[in-house]
C-alpha cells in the first residue's frame, strides 16, 4: 500500500504555494535555459519544481529511489528540451508536469515489463490481502489527504496520479503507426470530426 | 472467483468508478487502484456483479442518458510500487440511475443493460480489410495491448471498429456520440475516414 503519503501541513502549504506561482518568472527562466543554457535560471526552476515533483512521485512510487529518479529524469528533460516550451500554448507549470507525466509513464512501463511473467494465480493472496477491511480503514485518512492534493493538481497531472494505463493513441503515435505525416493525420481527423458534427447537429433537429 | 458475473439488471446496486476512459463491450483496460474506497470497490465487485466505469458528465453531452461501461475483473497484479493493478473487460453498456453514496464516498447506482451495435454480428465484408490488419499490427507492437488482447484477436467487424474508436485520438464527447444515436455504419465510416491507405 502507499507508504509515503503526505501529511496535512505539506498539503496546506502546497495549495498556498500554488496561489502564489509567478508564471511570467517561470517563463523567463525557461527561456534563459533554452537560449543561453543559463545554469542559474535552471537552479531556480529546479528549486521551484523538484519539491513538487517529489511529492507527486512519492505517491506514485513508494520507493524513494524511484521518486528521486522521476525528479532527476524530469528536470534533465526540462534542461534538454526547454526550447520546446511555447508560452503561447500553456503555462510553464503545465509543460513541466507534462514532461513529468511522460517520465512517469516510461518508468511504469519499465516496471510493468519486468513484471510480465508474474501473472499466475499466486498473486491472488496478495490482491485479497490488499482489499481487506482493516487495510482500507487504516489507509483511509491518508487517502483523504492524498485526494485533496490530487484535486488541486492540473488535469494532466491528476491523470498520472489517478492511474490507469493510457491506451488512447496520440496523433503522433497514430501518424507513426500508419506511416503517414502528422499533418495528414491532423487533417483527416479534422475532416472526420467536421462531418460528424454536421451529422450530430442534424440529429438534434 | 473469476467468471462469476452473470447479469447486472437485477436490483442490486453496483459501485461506480469515475474515470475518463471510453470502453465499449469487449474492450479492456488495466487500472491502477490505490484509493481505499476503490480497493473496497474491487472487493465488492468481485462478489459477483462487477462495477461501472463512468465518464465525466461533460463528455456525455452527445448521449441522451447517463451511461457507463459495466466491467468485470479479468486479472489482478501487483505493480512493483505495491499498487494493485486490475485488468478489466467491458461486458456491456448500462444506463445509470439512482446514484447514491456510502459513508466511504463510494458511489453506487442501479443499472440497466442496453444493447449496443458493437455487440451485434455483421458480415465479414462490411469492414475494410486494412482496418483489421492495421489494428492487429498496433496490438502486436504495444506491450500492454498485446497482453490484454492476447487470446481475443478477432476478425469481427464490430469488434474491430469498437477497438479503433477506443484507440483513436478523439475527444470523449465525440466518442460518446457513438453510444447515442450513431449506429455501426456511422462508426465504421468515421473510423474509415481516418484510417485508410
Amino acid at each position: 500500500m502507499q507508504t509515503n503519503l503526505l501529511c496535512k501541513e505539506t498539503n496546506a502549504k502546497s495549495i498556498k504555494m500554488s496561489d502564489e506561482i509567478d508564471h511570467p518568472q517561470l517563463c523567463l527562466w525557461l527561456k534563459a535555459v533554452s537560449e543561453n543554457r543559463n545554469k542559474q535560471a535552471f537552479t531556480h526552476l529546479f528549486n521551484f519544481f523538484a519539491p513538487k515533483i517529489i511529492r507527486i512521485a512519492r505517491s506514485k512510487f513508494p520507493n524513494e529511489a524511484q521518486a528521486n529518479e522521476v525528479v532527476q529524469e524530469t528536470m534533465s528533460n526540462v534542461w534538454r528540451k526547454a526550447h520546446l516550451f511555447n508560452q503561447d500554448k500553456g503555462a510553464a507549470t503545465t509543460w513541466v508536469y507534462t514532461v513529468m507525466r511522460n517520465v512517469t509513464f516510461d518508468m511504469l512501463r519499465k516496471v510493468k515489463a519486468n513484471k510480465e511473467d508474474n501473472l499466475s494465480d499466486d498473486i491472488w493472496p496478495i490482491a485479497e490481502g490488499l482489499v481487506s477491511d482493516d487495510d482500507a480503514y487504516e489507509d483511509h485518512l491518508e487517502t483523504e489527504n492524498l485526494k485533496a492534493v490530487i484535486d488541486n493538481l492540473p488535469e494532466s497531472q491528476r491523470e498520472v496520479v489517478k492511474g490507469f494505463y493510457f491506451m488512447e493513441m496520440t496523433q503522433e503515435q497514430l501518424a507513426e503507426k500508419l506511416n503517414l505525416p502528422l499533418g495528414t493525420i491532423k487533417s483527416r481527423l479534422r475532416l472526420a470530426l467536421a462531418k460528424l458534427k454536421v451529422k450530430l447537429g442534424e440529429n438534434h433537429d | 472467483m473469476k467468471d462469476i458475473i452473470k447479469s447486472s439488471s437485477k436490483a442490486i446496486k453496483i459501485p461506480i468508478f469515475p474515470l475518463a476512459i471510453f470502453l465499449l463491450p469487449e474492450g479492456k483496460v488495466r487500472l491502477r487502484i490505490f484509493e481505499a474506497k476503490y480497493l473496497k470497490m474491487i472487493s465488492i465487485a468481485s462478489n459477483g456483479q462487477g462495477f461501472v466505469i463512468k465518464l465525466p458528465k461533460d463528455s456525455q453531452k452527445n448521449s441522451s442518458a447517463t451511461w457507463g461501461s459495466l466491467v468485470k475483473t479479468e486479472d489482478f497484479n501487483q505493480g512493483e510500487d505495491g499498487i494493485l493493478e486490475v485488468d478489466v473487460k467491458c461486458l456491456s453498456l448500462v444506463k445509470i440511475n439512482d446514484v447514491s453514496m456510502n459513508s466511504d464516498g463510494l458511489q453506487f447506482c442501479n443499472t440497466k443493460v442496453f444493447p449496443h451495435w458493437s455487440q451485434q454480428q455483421y458480415s465479414q465484408h462490411q469492414v475494410a480489410e486494412h482496418l483489421a490488419d492495421m489494428l492487429a499490427g498496433i496490438m502486436s507492437e504495444d506491450t500492454m495491448l498485446k497482453h490484454l488482447y492476447s487470446r481475443q484477436l478477432t476478425q469481427d467487424p464490430a469488434w474491430i471498429v469498437a477497438r479503433w474508436l477506443e484507440l483513436l485520438p478523439v475527444s470523449l464527447a465525440i466518442k460518446s456520440s457513438f453510444v447515442g444515436n450513431q449506429d455501426f455504419n456511422q462508426a465504421k465510416n468515421f473510423v474509415e475516414s481516418i484510417i485508410h491507405k
